[in-house]
Order: C-alpha cells, then sequence, then structure tokens
C-alpha cells in the first residue's frame, strides 16, 4: 500500500507541466543524440548540464538528464539498424543482426521490435528500480566512513575492471581523476592545494568544463580527423509491427535480456554495453539455430536493446541509494545533483522524496513518449542522419563552449575545457578511457573525506577497514577484481602451453 | 610496446613525480591526522608506479607500429579547428559572442568542405542569431559583449542588445 502511495506522490511530481516539458525535451534530445554517431548520451548530459543549472529545479533537471539517458539508447537502435553505425556504444551489437534484417527488407520489423523491447525492459526495470531502492537505501544507513570509502575504493576498481581498454590504464586513469580532483580548497585545512595563485583553479576543476572537453569536444576532434561519413539506408520502411511470429519469437529473449540488463545496470562499472553484449551471448547459446546470429536474426536485436534499457534504468539504483555512479552518465548526474546541492546517499529517498520518486515515475512517462517518438517518427530522425557533419560540429563546439562559460560566467572555464577536449582526444589515441577519470573526479573528494574520517576515527590504524564486515566485504571483491585478470591470463598460458 | 605508449608512460611518470613533490610540500601529515597532501600524494604515487611498471614489463616487445599518429588528410582539419577554438576564446572578450559565433561557424564550414558562400554565410547568420536569441535573450547567460564592439551594436540594435 505504502509504494502505491509513493507511486501516486511521484505520478503527481512528475505530471506538473514544467518536469512533463523536461521529460519530454529529455527524450527527444536523448533520441537524437542516439541516432547521431558522434555524440552519446555523456556528452549530451555534459552539455546539457549547463542549461539545466540555469533553468531547472533538481527534480526537472535529473528528470531531463534521465530522459537523455534512456532516450540515447532507444536512438542508438535506429542508426544501428539503418546505418550500421552505432549511435551510441550499447547499440553497438544491435548493428550485427539489426542492419542484415534491413537489408533483407525487414528495416521495419528490426525497428519495432527494437523500441518494444526497449519499452517492455525499460517498463519491468523500472518496477525492479521502484522495489529495489528503498530497501537498499535503509540498509545503506549501516555505512559509516569506512564502508564508503571502500565502496568508492570497489566501484573505482569495478569501472577499471569493465571498461574496455587495458585495466592497469583505466587504474592510472582514476588516480589522475583523484588527484584533479583535489584541485582547489582543502575541506579539511582550508589550504589550497595545486592552483598556483590561478584564481579560476581556487574553487577545483568544474565537473562541467571537463566533461564536456573530454567527451563532448574530444569527441568532435577525433570526428573531424577521421572525417563522419555516413551511408543511410535508402529504401523505403514499411511494417513497423512486428508480426505474431516475430513477437512469439522475441518474448523470451526479452525477458531475459531484461534480467541480464537490470542486474548489469546495478552493479557499478558493468553498465549498458556489458549487459547487451551478455544478452546476446546467452540468446545465441540457448539458440537452436545459433548460426542464424549475424545473419538478421530478430532475436539478436531484441535482447541486446532490452538489456541496454533495462541496465540504463537499473543504474539508477545504486547512484540514487548509496551516491555511488554506475556508469559515466550516472557519474555526470551525480555531479549535477551535488551542484544542486542535493546529497546523494542512503537519505536521499527520505530527504527528498519528490525527487526520488518523481524521477522514477517520469520515467515510465518517458518510456511510453519514446515509443511515440520512435515509431512514428523514424523517417524525421533519418532525416537528421542526412545532416552532413560539417554543419553539426560546429554547433557542438558552440554549445560546449557556452556551456562552459555559462557556469561561472568566466572565459578560464572555456581554456579548461579546450586543454581537456585536446587532453581527451590524445588520451583516446594512446587507447587510454575518459570514464574512470571522471568518475573519480565526482568520488574524489567523497573518497578523501570519508578515507581522512575513517582513519581519524581509528586514529590513523588502517584496520579500521579490514575489521568492518562490510567495508571487508567490499575490500575483498576489489581484491578478486584486480587479481583475477592475472590469474585467468596464468590459467590460460598453462592451458595453451 | 609501441613508441606511442612508451611516450605517454614516460609523461605519467613526470607527473608522478611532479605531483608526489608538491604533496609532499603540501603536507602528508600523519595516519591519524591526514594532512592536505596525502591523497594527492597515494593516487599521484599509483600512477607512478603503475607507468613504471608497464615501462618495465614492456621495455622488451618493441612494436613498430604502421599506422601514423595522425590521419594526414585529418589532421590539418584538426589543426583548424583548434585554431578557431582558441582563437574563439581569445576574440571573446574584444568583438563579443555573437560577431565571435558568426566567424567561427562561417570560418568552419568554409575551410573545412569548402561549401557554397551563399550556404556558409546563411547557416553561420542563422546560427549566431538563433544562438543569441537562445542564450543571451531567452537562457540570460551574460555573454561577453564585446568591448570593440558592443556599443556600436547597442546604438544599432537598441533595446535588443542589452
Amino acid at each position: 500500500m505504502e509504494i502505491i502511495n509513493h507511486l501516486l506522490y511521484g505520478f503527481s511530481v512528475s505530471f506538473e507541466p514544467i518536469n512533463l516539458l523536461h521529460c519530454i525535451v529529455g527524450v527527444a534530445v536523448g533520441t537524437l543524440v542516439g541516432v547521431l554517431p558522434g555524440l552519446g548520451p555523456v556528452g549530451a548530459i555534459s552539455l546539457l548540464l549547463p542549461l539545466t543549472l540555469k533553468v531547472s529545479s533538481p527534480v526537472s533537471g535529473l528528470i531531463m538528464m534521465a530522459g537523455v539517458y534512456y532516450g540515447a539508447m532507444y536512438g542508438g537502435s535506429t542508426t544501428s539498424i539503418l546505418v550500421n553505425i552505432p549511435g551510441e556504444a550499447a547499440s553497438v551489437i544491435t548493428c550485427l543482426d539489426g542492419y542484415q534484417m534491413a537489408l533483407k527488407g525487414r528495416a521495419g520489423p528490426a525497428l519495432g521490435i527494437a523500441a518494444f523491447s526497449s519499452f517492455i525492459a525499460g517498463t519491468i526495470a523500472i518496477i525492479g528500480l521502484m522495489l529495489l531502492a528503498p530497501p537498499l537505501a535503509s540498509l545503506a544507513l549501516l555505512f559509516g566512513p569506512p564502508e564508503y570509502a571502500t565502496l568508492m575504493f570497489l566501484s573505482l576498481t569495478i569501472l577499471s575492471y569493465v571498461t574496455s581498454g587495458s585495466m592497469a590504464k583505466s587504474f592510472m586513469m582514476a588516480a589522475l581523476g583523484l588527484v584533479i580532483g583535489t584541485v582547489g580548497m582543502d575541506a579539511v585545512t582550508g589550504e589550497y592545494r595545486f592552483s598556483y595563485g590561478v584564481i579560476a583553479l581556487e574553487d577545483g576543476f568544474g565537473l562541467v568544463p571537463v566533461a564536456m572537453g573530454y567527451f563532448g569536444l574530444g569527441e568532435v576532434f577525433w570526428n573531424v580527423e577521421y572525417w563522419l561519413t555516413m551511408s543511410v539506408f535508402k529504401k523505403k520502411i514499411k511494417g513497423l509491427f512486428p508480426n505474431l511470429e516475430d513477437w512469439k519469437r522475441t518474448a523470451l529473449p526479452i525477458l531475459r535480456g531484461t534480467v541480464i540488463g537490470f542486474f548489469s545496470g546495478i552493479l557499478p562499472g558493468a553498465g549498458t554495453v556489458t549487459g547487451a553484449f551478455i544478452s546476446y551471448v546467452v540468446e545465441k547459446k540457448l539458440s537452436k539455430y545459433p548460426e542464424e546470429f549475424g545473419k538478421g536474426e530478430i532475436k539478436g536485436v531484441a535482447a541486446p536493446e532490452s538489456a541496454n534499457n533495462a541496465a540504463c534504468q537499473a543504474a539508477f539504483i545504486p547512484m540514487l541509494t548509496l551516491g555511488i555512479p554506475s556508469t559515466a552518465p550516472m557519474a555526470i548526474m551525480l555531479g549535477a545533483l551535488m551542484i544542486y546541492g542535493v546529497d546523494p546517499g542512503p537519505f536521499l529517498i527520505t530527504k527528498h522524496p519528490d525527487l526520488f520518486w518523481g524521477v522514477v515515475t517520469s520515467m515510465y512517462t518517458g518510456n511510453l513518449l519514446l515509443l511515440i517518438l520512435n515509431l512514428p517518427l523514424i523517417p524525421m530522425w533519418v532525416r537528421f542522419l542526412k545532416i552532413p557533419y560539417v554543419f553539426l560540429f560546429p554547433m557542438i563546439v558552440l554549445f560546449c563552449m557556452i556551456g562552459a562559460y555559462s557556469i561561472n560566467n568566466s572565459m578560464m572555464d572555456i581554456l579548461i575545457m579546450s586543454i581537456f577536449g585536446v587532453v581527451g582526444y590524445l588520451m583516446k589515441k594512446v587507447g587510454y578511457e575518459g570514464v574512470p577519470l571522471v568518475l573519480a573526479l565526482v568520488l574524489g573528494p567523497l573518497f578523501e573525506n570519508s578515507t581522512r574520517l575513517s582513519l581519524i576515527m581509528s586514529r590513523g590504524s588502517f584496520l579500521i577497514f579490514f575489521t568492518r564486515p562490510i567495508a571487508v566485504a567490499f575490500l575483498i571483491i576489489a581484491f578478486i577484481l584486480i587479481i583475477s585478470p592475472y590469474v585467468l591470463r596464468i590459467r590460460w598460458s598453462r592451458k595453451k602451453s | 610496446m609501441r613508441m606511442r605508449d612508451r611516450a605517454t608512460l614516460y609523461c605519467f611518470t613526470a607527473f608522478s613525480i611532479f605531483m608526489c613533490l608538491e604533496s609532499w610540500r603540501l603536507g602528508l601529515g600523519t595516519f591519524s591526522t591526514p594532512g592536505p597532501g596525502f591523497l594527492p600524494f597515494g593516487a599521484s604515487a599509483v600512477i607512478g608506479l603503475i607507468a613504471i611498471s608497464l615501462l618495465v614489463l614492456g621495455r622488451k616487445q618493441r612494436v613498430v607500429s604502421t599506422e601514423p599518429f595522425f590521419k594526414r588528410e585529418g589532421i590539418f582539419n584538426l589543426l583548424i579547428v583548434l585554431c578557431l577554438i582558441f582563437g574563439y576564446v581569445f576574440l571573446l572578450y574584444y568583438i563579443g559572442f555573437f560577431l565571435c559565433t558568426l566567424l567561427f561557424v562561417l570560418c568552419c564550414i568554409r575551410f573545412i568542405e569548402r561549401r557554397k558562400w551563399g550556404v556558409v554565410i546563411g547557416t553561420s547568420i542563422v546560427t549566431a542569431v538563433v544562438a543569441w536569441l537562445l542564450f543571451d535573450y531567452w537562457l540570460m547567460v551574460q555573454l561577453p559583449k564585446g568591448i570593440w564592439v558592443g556599443p556600436f551594436f547597442e546604438k544599432i540594435w537598441g533595446f535588443l542588445w542589452k
């Protein structure tokens, strides 16, 4: 009964005209960035962040940013199916069968099943989020500084573990993020660190210029060098509704994809990409005709699309209940909440019920809106794909620059953003991912404060991290994750020899 | 290990040494009362240790990369964009947001893909006007008016240029 009351309260918040408008704008922008290759949800949320700070309340702002995130998941499938280029990372796997279906004249059902499976998975995942988040938040009330410090360490470890590149490189990027996060005034002593008399650095590196530079400008630089050209699918798209046979074949893959995606979304670091890949592999293993995968099998579209949407909604659980972002867009949203003065963590549900329940229920509305946006408006999204990149990138750069400037009305922020853009572009060239850096930048101050508080509590003894059961559990998981690649490598080389 | 990877790791090592020294200067404190340099020292040390380990482990694996670091055709476009961005930052204070945006979009489209002048001028004017209306007029972001041109525009456009 209590949950129904919460739900009704949430709907009363999310149906407020201003929040509804934010939701519509969020899902539309999300679909657009999902459709357009070259700017992912991280970049789009970073670009929108300064705008939301100007015009929105925390509830509206988060509703919009959440809309961008799950909207991008929907939109990404359109480009994968029609152009064979993933609109965002989680749609990579959809290219395999989606594009083949399009070549066989079944672009309509492929787009249709992608939208419907996303809708079903998204809706189920929201129910999971609604049911799981409050108990998890009450569990998190048992957390003290040592538990938080170890949880953040675990979070950074998991993220380094699952990023596509080398784990050592990801660790270096996370450590670099921690160092960058310490620039500015020390919260305990009030001393300025690494600011060298530059006034703009006394407040530290802002999340907005860093994220916009790294993911927005960095991506633009990359695309300008490796010029983005696309050949859009030219045949007329007809029959968006999958037939009965399609539904029969995809019902179970959608459910399995939802479950896999949901759990990969909760796990900090695993995120949407891992969920989509696992669900595809599972379906291929379970199929009687695995050889059909990669040749236009509809299950190969339904399963990963449901998984990436479920993961996307489930990713809100650790962020809203523990204050731990499990993916890069979540890290930016967490940063946004902090800028708004909202403290994410176990008290968020009790202190800001409007925010929690408003955002959760807005996802129902958003999912429905996306279904409406994705099916009848597909020709319009396809038209966006035909805009030459030479017209798009100046707008993205412009938006980045105005966004960075508008935070503090400071030229220095544009300069910082541009420098991080160059750094992001160069780092991408040498295979260093930016996600651990941004996550560490957000978590850095929290990690530092909880570690220092823990040490003050224990009078300098590190044993405090090894004597509390929850903290020990987190450290053990982190340790297993760190050594597992090496153990696996040793076992593999022994097997080989 | 490729030359570019080694160069990156040397940069990380140098950065780590510099940050460790700077953190030391800030004061590491004691374990019971950690100082402001405590976390940056630890994080920088981790960077340095990983970078040195990777350099040592990869010293025997010399790989000559056949792929150039920069794509020849693309790098000129990239340099143009970079110059335009830093030019934008430099000129924003002097010629203001409107003219800066107009010139930026114009140069981007004209120099990178050599589109027709009509398309270039039309797109840049529309972009500058829309961006100005959206950010300056509607969202009231206090964008620089430009100390060289601000008073001139104020005379022509009157109440709109506030």
